[in-house]
């Protein structure tokens, strides 16, 4: 079960599409924590594009080792612009390759945890 | 996410961030020269690159290298020949990365003090983007000169020829940039190593540092051929002249281990080493003659001023 903190100002359409997900629990918030939820790339983070994928590589880590970025993992990355929170993020990677957002929902929540914790990504209030 | 035989392009463009954000963790002062630096701003087109090239201020070499080991970068093992000959960088690999790191003390050509030279090439520090992190490098000027030096550290290259001939096409369009360059010479003792370039514009070089005829001499030599003999010849002349057969044998013919620390690539057979020491004692020799004739033209030049 993932759960998400939606609040009442999302666009209808972000509350649909998780609401029928069976997968997720969608809870309503105080925006302020909703800001929360917003995902940005971290300072100490160095990558370049190459392709179709991305290389990333967390500079603060002991010992920094760049990170391959494919697939869908790449365009999950290109959709992380410091505006957008896990919802917002897996519509637009749901609209990326044309497919509803409880295809792709688990993969995208469960991607954005793995790079927050090997550094490559923060949450932020915006 | 995944692991994976990492790009070297892409290894270099990472490496440039990861050097620059690890002098700022050190609160090293550092100048990412050459490759990205010279593409960005326009001096050279962009090509792949072999490793990442930073300059770091001199008090601080040793801090910085140790970030770097504590991140996995290591040198690369002993070297009888740069202990002896000396060099300008430290190379630094890490057996996940595809690129090297080159360290760099001081930049062959800047013949003043390496703090001053260091300090001037700072104070035009500007910033650059590459790997998506802002980085410190130094002016146009200080990258032109850095490009200038490379390109004729050695006389005879094709390759080299063509970035210098680029440059000076790009120069003779620039007034600005040249008089920038002419300022910089003069204060990093570049005057007469960049004497080449300044002709072909039909610049003027400005009073400045004055090297030493010594150091005139370490750069003429290590012009005249690409070996390392040039820089052998500065390290008998700094030696006791007692203590030049011992070294000559050393140097003329290394021991089997010797050699291959300085050539790891050739084959650990009694043939593949016979012959690969052949081959430097033939380029050492070739290297001898080169520099001969290069002392004698500069000294025709000198008897003709």
């Amino acid at each position: 079960m993932v759960s998400l903190i939606v609040d009442g100002e999302r666009p209808q359409r972000i509350r649909e599409a998780w609401g029928h997900a069976d997968s997720v629990t969608v809870m309503t918030t105080e925006s302020g924590d909703f800001a929360l939820q917003r995902w940005r790339v971290r300072g100490d983070v160095a990558f370049v594009e190459t392709g179709r994928s991305v290389v990333a590589l967390a500079l603060g880590s002991p010992s920094p080792v760049p990170m391959s970025l494919q697939g869908t993992a790449s365009t999950i990355w290109h959709t992380i612009n410091g505006l957008r929170d896990s919802a917002e993020i897996a519509v637009a990677v749901a609209d990326a390759y044309d497919t509803e957002v409880a295809v792709v929902q688990t993969e995208v929540i469960a991607f954005l945890q793995q790079l927050e914790e090997v550094g490559l990504i923060e949450r932020h209030r915006g | 996410m995944t692991t994976f035989p990492l790009d070297q392009a892409a290894a270099v463009a990472l490496g440039c961030g990861l050097v620059s954000y690890v002098a700022e963790e050190a609160s090293v002062r550092s100048l990412l020269i050459k490759g990205h630096a010279l593409a960005e701003q326009g001096l050279r087109d962009p090509r792949r690159y072999a490793d990442v090239d930073v300059w770091i201020a001199p008090e601080s070499v040793t801090p910085f290298v140790e970030s770097l080991r504590a991140r996995g970068w290591h040198e690369r093992g002993p070297n009888w020949v740069l202990d002896r000959v000396g060099s300008h960088s430290i190379t630094l690999v890490n057996d996940s990365w595809p690129c090297d790191i080159d360290v760099h003390l001081r930049f062959p050509g800047f013949l003043a003090p390496d703090e001053d030279v260091f300090d001037e090439l700072w104070r035009r520090r500007t910033t650059i983007v590459v790997g998506g992190r802002t980085v410190t490098t130094t002016d146009r000027a200080g990258n032109a000169a850095v490009l200038a030096l490379h390109s004729m550290r050695q006389e005879r290259n094709d390759g080299r020829d063509d970035e210098f001939e680029h440059l000076v096409g790009l120069l003779s369009e620039d007034d600005e940039l040249v008089s920038d360059m002419l300022d910089l010479a003069a204060v990093t003792g570049a005057n007469e190593t960049l004497a080449p370039l300044f002709a072909r514009l039909g610049a003027t070089t400005r009073p400045g540092y004055r090297p030493s005829a010594r150091a005139l001499r370490e750069w003429a030599a290590r012009r005249a051929h690409m070996s390392r003999t040039g820089r052998w010849l500065s390290y008998f002349r700094s030696l006791s002249i007692r203590s030049w057969p011992r070294e000559f044998i050393v140097a003329a013919w290394p021991s089997a281990d010797l050699f291959l620390q300085d050539h790891p690539e050739v084959p650990h057979t009694k043939a593949a080493l016979f012959r690969g020491r052949v081959r430097r004692l033939v380029n050492g020799g070739s290297g001898m003659i080169r520099i001969a004739f290069a002392n004698v033209r500069a000294a025709k030049r000198r008897r003709t001023r």
